[in-house]
């Protein structure tokens, strides 16, 4: 009875995201086998769908533009944010002053930081001009988002910018909770600055870490804003990730049954990421 | 001497990110006392005459009175439901026994992967049967459970990493479940559900799609969708924009400021002593 | 607990806005009403006995200028004239998509904006719009509007929509550079080449063109095809007589693509520049030409400098300089409307009498597919701007020199893969054989879909 009254606490939570989002996102198992354009009648199609996608190189440079996003945003953020963390923790005066400064990127909102950066990165208008005029000449004839090397880190940097200060409050938050106590038997045991935070603070922190890596790897498939709001995904599919790639099937070119079957495709996907990470966890690693 | 010379180290990287952090937003709030044409002949730069107007004329064209109170209402709205519902699920899930603590787990990680404008569409249609378009109730229940897995998992790895000596302390003093949790764990998570207000608060004021399909009178619609006014199909008045962008800010940032003490708060609690 | 300095100071803050904005959500109704229109009173067409009928009407996000200059010339002059019909305009940011979303749900505005002209097909097909023949018959439109523009709305021979400005590709230049430089604007492919490579050897930007959004490349499309290839050939291609591979359309793309390769086009920067940018190097006299349409003419105003305009120079012997049109966007009745005679009436009052559209473009609205006396502009209007909606309505007369624009004469899925694809030829991804084989793969299906070019 008590276990029963117990689970109760977690029913408004799922309830309510399962009768708003899960529900109706279910409506993608069956849209996923069918040709429609989002208009009017869905034709089904059986496997079409899925054929396709295994042979569509454009989905699969999409995937491959997202797995580098992940990779960036896996490392840069949550080092930094780590780092920063910790040396604010260290910081007494000016720490307010610090961590509103961090973290105010994150309040702006997508299209105006996009726009903005856009400014930044233009070519003509932007800091190219004032690298130049400061004699950088090699840099200011660098094109951000017109090179189609660089132009998914340059929107990168922007999402980065946006998004590491808030790692980083959630890092403090962490931080505070780590039991002093660990840490002073640890001095008294004779352990080092590095020994200390390898075997006290990561591990008490790890649930928090493990949570933004999860985060990360799904966040990856449905990052959206930033990229559509700079580049679209182009030039040249240069910085076209998952997200854009499903929503440009769906909205642009009206193949809405398609655009539901890459979306399913990688959601199943990430299920199944995060139940082998499940499996792994039964072997070590707290999650 | 070496704390001096770390010290200085310390504060020489964290200003020089703290001026890569700051720079682009100290550009828009310069760039909102300037006009159009200056901005578009040159980025970065001083205001050759303040335009102070700027402000008044933004605020009145993007009629951003009735937005602001739409915004703070159903910000507000939004995050004392998610906090609510997912403090409980949170603490439940991790600190209580309770049935298919797993399932739930994976339920909400895998929740992350929905694409939200996946739902639109069915979303749109039933709320419509139901009344809920255009209307202030419909937004904030479907705000509500977005914004409720990622900051449910937050939630649950912070209670996580609460020691277990806490537990037992209020266990032993003869506790039930909602008194421990509300008179111990609930101060101690001061830092997280101020971090969580404060993630849906600003979710919510930025956000965009939703807001844009499900409010369609002009006197129900948020701060985030008075941008668009100026901006045309081929030319946007960057001066308004910037300005925009420096009102659409300054209100969160005070909103975090006053939950900076939460954070501070929560530090001076810390673990347990002994 | 506590209560903190900062606590306080978020209270009051809070307190304060919502003060204030208390006391400006008042004053916030009243920014929308405007002084009246110097258009004749006219006097009200309905009766006290007519039932009031409301008219929901959505249009894609506009900037206030252009919201007041809607008001000013359509909205309110109408609400005057038929009292009982209340008109609800609303300006939406990504309207397509949000329409989309309610008329899937079996709502929906009852009129609304229909940006792609490519798109209607599609709505057509699942019912969503309304048959406008009736209308067209009842108000006499074929007589008022276009031929080309009321068939460029049609399904199957039926007309779904009505279409709303049209529109030119034309060539501008900074004709005090020209000047300074004794040039002359160009004539043909030779001229045009020498001439951007001069203004490039003088550090100007030889063609500012932002296509940081791909659908604009639209343009530059338009202007090679139909002045390398030629109208007739495009026509040919249209209607299945021709290949998009072959000859002279290979021949419009390899010089785009040397004109690219050169740096002639934005310095190679397309993907990095906005239409807005690329307006700003312009009006900042940092580039020569610029490619942009005869919507210029309501932004005339913020030109600094002599500008010249023209038509785009012929690019192949035999193919005369060519000016592509086509309509911009059109506007459709949602097949449930309940108000669907009322938004028809609101539809033809717009298209009526001359001296008000006139007024409306001196506003800095577009155009609408009809001829207008040009001696109705108002006087206050900008010569410039005259001078460019004259060329505009002179293109249209003349039939050797009108050429076609991509988002209007081509099915949808074809000019969406030409656009979506010419930044992959431009950074050499794929050849421009290759680019149009794909091209004429899609037009292959859109043909069998049953696309029919416009013009018999």
């Amino acid at each position: 009875m008590k276990k029963l009254r117990s689970t109760l606490f977690v029913l408004p939570s799922f309830a309510l995201h399962f009768f708003i989002v899960t529900l109706p996102a279910c409506t993608l198992f069956y849209y996923s086998f069918t040709d429609w354009n989002g208009l009017g009648r869905p034709v089904f199609n059986a496997l079409d769908n899925w054929t396709r996608m295994l042979k569509d190189a454009s989905f699969h440079q999409a995937i491959g533009n997202t797995l580098v996003w992940m990779l960036l945003f896996l490392t840069v953020p949550l080092l930094l944010g780590l780092f920063v963390a910790l040396l604010l923790t260290q910081t007494k005066r000016s720490q307010m002053a610090y961590r509103t400064i961090f973290f105010m990127p994150y309040v702006v909102p997508a299209v105006i930081a996009g726009k903005l950066f856009l400014v930044f990165y233009n070519p003509f208008l932007g800091i190219a001009q004032w690298f130049d005029r400061i004699g950088l000449h090699a840099l200011g004839g660098i094109s951000f988002i017109g090179n189609e090397k660089l132009a998914l880190y340059a929107v990168a940097f922007v999402d980065n910018w946006h998004w590491w200060g808030f790692v980083m409050v959630l890092m403090l938050a962490a931080l505070h909770q780590v039991d002093a106590t660990l840490h002073e038997a640890a001095i008294l045991d004779g352990a080092g600055r590095i020994r200390r935070f390898a075997s006290v603070t990561i591990p008490q922190i790890m649930p928090t870490i493990m949570t933004l890596i999860m985060f990360t790897i799904i966040g990856s498939f449905l990052t959206f804003d930033y990229v559509w709001i700079m580049t679209q995904g182009g030039p040249a599919g240069a910085t076209e990730i998952a997200a854009t790639y499903i929503y440009k099937q769906s909205f642009l070119k009206l193949e809405t049954g398609y655009a539901s079957s890459l979306s399913l495709a990688i959601g199943l996907s990430c299920v199944a990421v995060y139940l082998a990470l499940r499996v792994l966890q039964k072997r070590g690693v707290e999650v | 001497m070496k704390s001096a010379l770390s010290n200085l180290s310390r504060h020489v990287v964290l200003g020089m990110l703290a001026i890569v952090q700051i720079a682009p937003i100290a550009v828009m709030v310069i760039n909102s006392l300037r006009s159009d044409t200056e901005i578009k002949a040159g980025l970065i730069g001083w205001p050759s005459a303040p335009v102070w107007d700027n402000y008044a004329a933004a605020w009145v064209k993007g009629q951003y009175g009735s937005a602001f109170v739409n915004s703070i209402l159903i910000g507000i709205l939004v995050s004392l439901l998610v906090v609510a519902c997912n403090a409980m699920a949170s603490y439940a899930m991790t600190k209580l026994n309770i049935y298919g603590h797993h399932f739930f787990t994976a339920y909400f990680i895998s929740a992350l992967a929905i694409p939200s404008f996946a739902i639109m569409v069915p979303l749109y249609f039933v709320f419509q049967k139901l009344g809920l378009v255009n209307t202030h109730a419909g937004i904030v229940i479907i705000l509500a459970a977005l914004n409720i897995p990622f900051t449910l998992l937050f939630l649950r790895a912070f209670f996580l990493g609460i020691p277990k000596e806490l537990e037992e302390a209020a266990k032993i003093d003869g506790c039930s479940e909602f008194r421990a949790f509300t008179s111990i764990l609930l101060p101690l998570a001061k830092p997280i559900v101020s971090t969580v207000i404060l993630i849906v608060f600003v979710a919510t004021w930025n956000e965009f799609l939703f807001s844009n399909t499900f409010l369609q009178s002009d006197a129900l619609r948020t701060v985030s969708l008075r941008f668009y006014h100026f901006q045309g199909k081929y030319s946007s008045n960057l001066a308004y924009i910037f300005t925009a962008g420096c009102m659409t800010l300054a209100p969160i940032a005070a909103l975090f400021l006053g939950l900076q003490r939460s954070f501070i708060d929560g530090m001076m609690q810390g673990g347990l002593k002994g | 607990m506590k209560i903190s300095l900062g606590r306080i100071s978020l209270i009051c803050m809070i307190v304060a806005t919502t003060l204030i904005v208390a006391g400006c959500t008042g004053s916030s109704n009243t920014a929308d009403l405007h002084s009246g229109s110097s258009a004749p009173a006219d006097a009200p067409a309905s009766s006290p006995q007519d039932e009031p009928v409301t008219v929901t009407f959505v249009w894609e996000k506009l900037t206030d200028e252009e919201k007041e200059a809607w008001n000013e010339s359509y909205i309110e002059p109408f609400q005057r004239k038929y009292p009982h019909i209340h008109i609800d305009f609303q300006s939406v940011p990504e309207a397509r998509d949000v329409v989309k979303v309610q008329l899937v749900s079996g709502q929906g505005p009852d009129l609304f904006i229909m940006a792609n002209p490519a798109d209607l097909k599609e709505y057509a097909d699942a019912g969503l719009v309304a048959d406008l023949d009736p209308y067209v018959k009842k108000y006499g439109w074929d007589t008022i509007m276009f031929s080309w523009a009321l068939d460029a709305t049609k399904v199957n021979g039926t007309t779904y929509a009505v279409p709303h400005g049209y529109e030119a590709l034309l060539l501008y230049y900074n004709q005090d550079i020209m000047d300074r430089n004794g040039w002359q604007a160009p004539q043909n492919g030779e001229q045009w080449e020498e001439i951007l490579k001069q203004a490039q050897a003088q550090d100007l930007i030889p063609i500012a063109y932002g296509a940081a959004d791909p659908a604009y490349y639209e343009w530059i499309i338009g202007y090679y095809l139909n002045n390398f290839a030629g109208a007739a050939e495009i026509k040919k291609a249209l209607q299945g007589h021709a290949k998009l591979t072959d000859p002279f359309f290979q021949g419009a793309f390899e010089t785009m693509k040397q004109h690219w390769e050169a740096g002639y086009i934005s310095d190679k920067q397309t993907a990095a520049l906005s239409s807005d940018d690329s307006r700003s190097l312009f009006y900042q006299g940092k580039a020569l030409f610029t490619f942009e349409g005869s919507w210029l003419a309501g932004e005339v105003d913020n030109i600094p400098f002599n500008f010249g305009v023209g038509s785009f120079p012929s690019l192949r012997e035999g193919v005369p300089s060519t000016v592509p049109i086509g309509i911009g966007a059109s506007i459709a009745i949602n097949k449930s409307s309940k108000s669907a005679d009322a938004a028809a009436e609101f539809l033809n009052f717009i298209y009526t009498e001359e001296q008000r559209i006139a007024e409306s473009v001196g506003a800095g609205l577009q155009p609408l597919s009809r001829t207008v006396d040009a001696a109705l502009f108002p006087d206050t209007m900008n010569p410039k701007a005259v001078n460019i909606l004259n060329i505009l309505q002179n293109t249209v007369k003349d039939p050797a020199h009108v050429g076609y624009t991509p988002w209007t004469f081509f099915p949808g899925k074809t000019d969406q893969y030409l656009y979506d694809n010419l930044n992959s030829v431009f950074y050499g991804k794929i050849s421009v054989s290759e680019y149009l084989q794909g091209a004429q793969e899609i037009l292959d299906q859109d043909l069998k879909d049953g696309f029919r070019f416009i013009l018999p």
